[in-house]
């Protein structure tokens, strides 16, 4: 049986889905969009619920992707998503706007139970329910719920279970149409039911009415209603003068007029109460202060970094360590072979790149899910709107552009909530010049090499200022970016910017920890998945010459410096062979292009392997300089150090390494993001605009440092 | 007086009266501002704009070009307080056609 989770934004519809699921759930997509959906199954009674939970909208009216999905989702009944009971959320302390949704749901004729949410806080504000008076007038069954304490819960599961799987309970479903307007017309009504087959749902006499209705008004989007239809459906709507709009505003009139007469009956407001909203001013005035405001922003964003490098350390040198020491412990009891080598340079290499990652991104969006938790968030939109719009942007940019710093590939997806087509779009065009994590190894690994361990005036560090900076840097390109591009990008839409303002309240961390854990998991198995497959592909590029070369390169070798140490004699073969290999040809292929930006062919292959996902940089490198050795980064700095160029100069200078770090900085190098901005752009042309560009300015960015330094 | 929401001053208070842009009026609609609300202008971002305005039972955040869209009357601090709850009266219409249609 599948039931539906539909509120506001801001109900705590999430709350209550992980009160529910727990940890039961899983994450995919609805069909054909990228919108995200969150499944959980409960097992109550010998019965198996699977509750899926909808993106927050206000009504049935949709204004942004994530809004039309729910619409996609009620009104298709072949949908696999189509459910049997809606279970609507609704925050009780703010219970007429909420009960727009709920009662246009009813409409439709789903079994509904109505789940009054945050009922501390309506009781804190002095409003008392008289839920019997409630119950029959909404024709529904309505528990209340605070998800925090988990009050509640049992009740709502109980009621879940008690859902029949066949609807013939009359008591759950409204036997008049809450709303409809007087102006609609009747046989316009009928014909469209006629013409579409709209049975009733169940067995009240009314359901499909308020189906014909949403019909008439959305059929230019609907995905399921085929063109021929869709036609039939536009002359139907111009022969009997359907205005939408006008519609619209008369059905959403009539229903809170109706509404306001039921609630003003059967609630009691004690007006002398604190109400939450009156905290939260207060709690703004400093938040929200016109220097105050900015300055402990940008206090906390300094915060997270701090954190985000401070707490990840540890558990990164010991991932290190354990990587270390299981490759060891592989080579140890595996017989020499090249399969032996595949398992250990080559996969399990390529898991440790991955697992190193997941310190840094647990704790970022632990941070960036108490932000949202908090309230914060929205006025960090606030502050940030009018600057955003100076750049093509909107104050929603904003949480992309911070997820960002974590991950491009969520951050794409949070573009989701711009409803406006070019901002969206310009977003998703800059989003990947924001440093992501995955540039962290590499920045760390070229500062650590070319950027002198001082302090300044005695207590900043100039390593820890210059990653500073490099962020920065792809703040202020992402901002440049934007306003250069918006030039390209003509639309005729308007720019919205009308939402609610939450108050504040404590974090639920139960929400919070699921995050984390949502988070991790799509970054290991999207992610993961790419880099441990490159991790294979390398290792064997790097194993593999063409013909017989390897065997007379090592050979030569042989030859020439026969009388080293067998240590130094080993490491000069391998060094050759990699020379020969497919790799190293690569490398060499590409070295005219890249000579001008200071680097050579090692860091030529580095770069070709790094345009799937930056962070192969370190593990390519690690290859390079010491196949067969296991992974540490503080030996491959050394050696690192000492690579010298032909004329005896070493590779890594300062010119070059600046160089390379701008070239990281700027360079779309994820085959993830590519993916992941083909699919929400649907189509090629803006991946490869974004391709072209950002390549483009890593390559001039990099020149430029190089000639200037050097 | 009549005037958009957008002239308001910080914590002055007014009540909704009708939208100039009929699109943009059915959002506001949907949020739960609606004809007779009494509103409050609480917050003004550092740069002037967005802006915040209080509903009985929240706050919602627009730009100053969505504000201006919505006529509002407002009320003289020294006159009588008016009750805090909304009520509608469907008969005052919602949507008057702005001057450029």
């Amino acid at each position: 049986m599948k039931i539906a989770l539909i509120g506001n934004p801001n109900a705590g519809k999430t709350s209550i889905f992980n009160a529910l699921t727990g940890l039961n759930q899983h994450v995919g997509n609805f069909a054909g969009v990228t919108v995200e959906k969150h499944i959980g199954t409960l097992k109550i009674k010998d019965k198996t619920l699977e509750i899926i939970d909808l993106p927050g909208t206000y009504s049935l009216y949709p204004k942004s992707l994530d809004e039309q999905v729910v619409l996609d989702v009620l009104l298709d009944k072949t949908s696999p998503d189509y459910p049997d009971a809606v279970l609507v959320v609704a925050d009780a302390s703010n219970i007429k706007r909420n009960l727009l949704l709920f009662t246009q749901i009813q409409d439709l004729g789903f079994p509904t139970l109505l789940a009054l949410n945050m009922s501390d806080i309506a009781e804190k504000a002095g409003i008392k329910y008289n839920l019997d008076a409630l119950q029959a007038d909404f024709q529904t069954k309505i528990i209340f719920t605070n998800a925090r304490i988990k009050e509640g819960i049992n009740d709502l599961l109980e009621e879940l279970s008690n859902l029949p799987d066949v609807y013939v309970d009359k008591k759950l479903v409204a036997v008049t149409p809450f709303a409809k307007p007087d102006s609609l017309s009747k046989e316009l009504l009928d014909t469209v039911k006629q013409d579409f087959s709209l049975k009733d749902n169940y067995a009240s006499g009314y359901a499909s009415d308020y189906l014909a209705l949403m019909y008439l008004h959305h059929y230019e989007k609907l995905p399921f209603i085929s063109e021929k239809n869709k036609i039939k459906l536009q002359k139907l709507s111009i022969h009997y003068a359907f205005s939408s709009p006008k519609m619209q505003s008369a059905e959403i009139l009539e229903r809170y007029e109706k509404i306001d007469k039921i609630i003003s009956k059967s609630t009691k407001k004690n007006e002398k109460n604190k109400n939450a909203v009156d905290l939260s001013l207060k709690i703004d005035k400093v938040l929200l202060h016109p220097v105050g405001g900015y300055l402990i922003f940008f206090g906390v964003l300094f915060l997270i970094f701090q954190a985000v490098f401070a707490l990840a350390e540890y558990p990164m040198n010991a991932i290190e360590e354990g990587t270390s020491i299981v490759t060891r412990f592989f080579k140890g009891i595996l017989p020499e072979s090249i399969l032996t080598d595949l398992f250990t340079d080559g996969i399990i290499a390529g898991i440790g790149g991955v697992v190193l990652f997941i310190p840094q991104i647990a704790i970022l969006f632990t941070f960036i899910a108490i932000l949202e938790e908090s309230g914060y968030m929205t006025r960090v939109m606030m502050m940030m709107d009018k600057v955003m719009r100076k750049f093509g942007l909107n104050g929603r940019s904003v949480v992309p552009l911070v997820s960002g710093m974590a991950c491009a590939i969520p951050a794409i997806m949070a573009t989701r909530s711009i409803d406006n087509y070019k901002e969206r779009l310009l977003t998703i065009l800059v989003t990947p010049l924001v440093s992501c994590s995955a540039r962290i190894p590499v920045y760390t690994i070229i500062i650590a090499l070319v950027i002198p361990d001082e302090k300044i005036w005695g207590f900043l560090g100039l390593q820890g200022l210059v990653m500073m900076g490099l962020y920065l840097l792809g703040f202020i390109m992402a901002l440049l970016g934007a306003i250069v591009m918006q030039i390209f990008i003509k639309t005729t839409e308007k720019s919205y910017f009308i939402m609610e303002m939450p108050t504040y309240k404590m974090p639920r961390w139960k929400n919070v920890s699921i995050t984390i854990v949502e988070k991790v998991r799509a970054f290991v198995w999207e992610a993961g998945r790419m880099i441990v497959a490159i991790s294979i592909v390398l290792w064997a590029l790097a194993s593999f010459a063409p013909g017989n070369s390897a065997e007379i390169a090592e050979k030569e070798t042989r030859l020439k410096f026969a009388n080293s140490p067998q240590k130094e004699l080993e490491m000069k073969v391998n060094s050759a062979k990699l020379e020969v290999s497919y790799a190293g040809l690569l490398g060499k292929f590409i070295e005219p292009a890249i000579k001008p930006l200071g680097y050579d062919w090692k860091i030529g292959i580095a770069l070709i392997t790094s345009f799937a996902a930056r962070e192969v940089f370190v593990g390519t490198m690690a290859t390079i300089y010491s196949i067969g050795e296991d992974d540490d980064t503080t030996k491959l700095r050394e050696k690192m150090a000492a690579q010298l160029k032909t004329d005896g100069t070493p590779v890594y200078t300062l010119a070059s390494g600046v160089s390379l770090l701008l070239f990281y900085a700027f360079a779309m190098q994820c085959m993830s993001t590519i993916a992941v901005v083909k699919r929400e752009t649907k189509g090629w042309k803006y991946p490869i605009i974004q391709l072209i560009y950002l390549t483009v300015l890593a390559y001039l960015m990099a020149f430029l440092a190089f000639n200037l330094l050097n | 007086m009549l005037k958009s929401l957008a002239d308001l001053q910080l914590g002055e208070k007014a009540i909704i009266q009708s939208f100039k842009d009929e699109i943009m009026s059915l959002k506001f609609l949907e949020m739960g501002c609606l004809p007779n609300m009494e509103i409050e202008l609480v917050q003004i971002a550092p740069f002037g704009d967005p802006i915040c305005i209080r509903t009985p039972d929240y706050q919602i955040l627009m730009r100053k070009a969505e504000a201006a869209t919505i006529v509002v009357l407002k009320i003289d601090k020294n006159a009588i307080p008016v009750t805090a709850n909304a009520i509608i009266l469907p008969t005052i219409p919602t949507v008057i056609p702005s001057s450029q249609k």
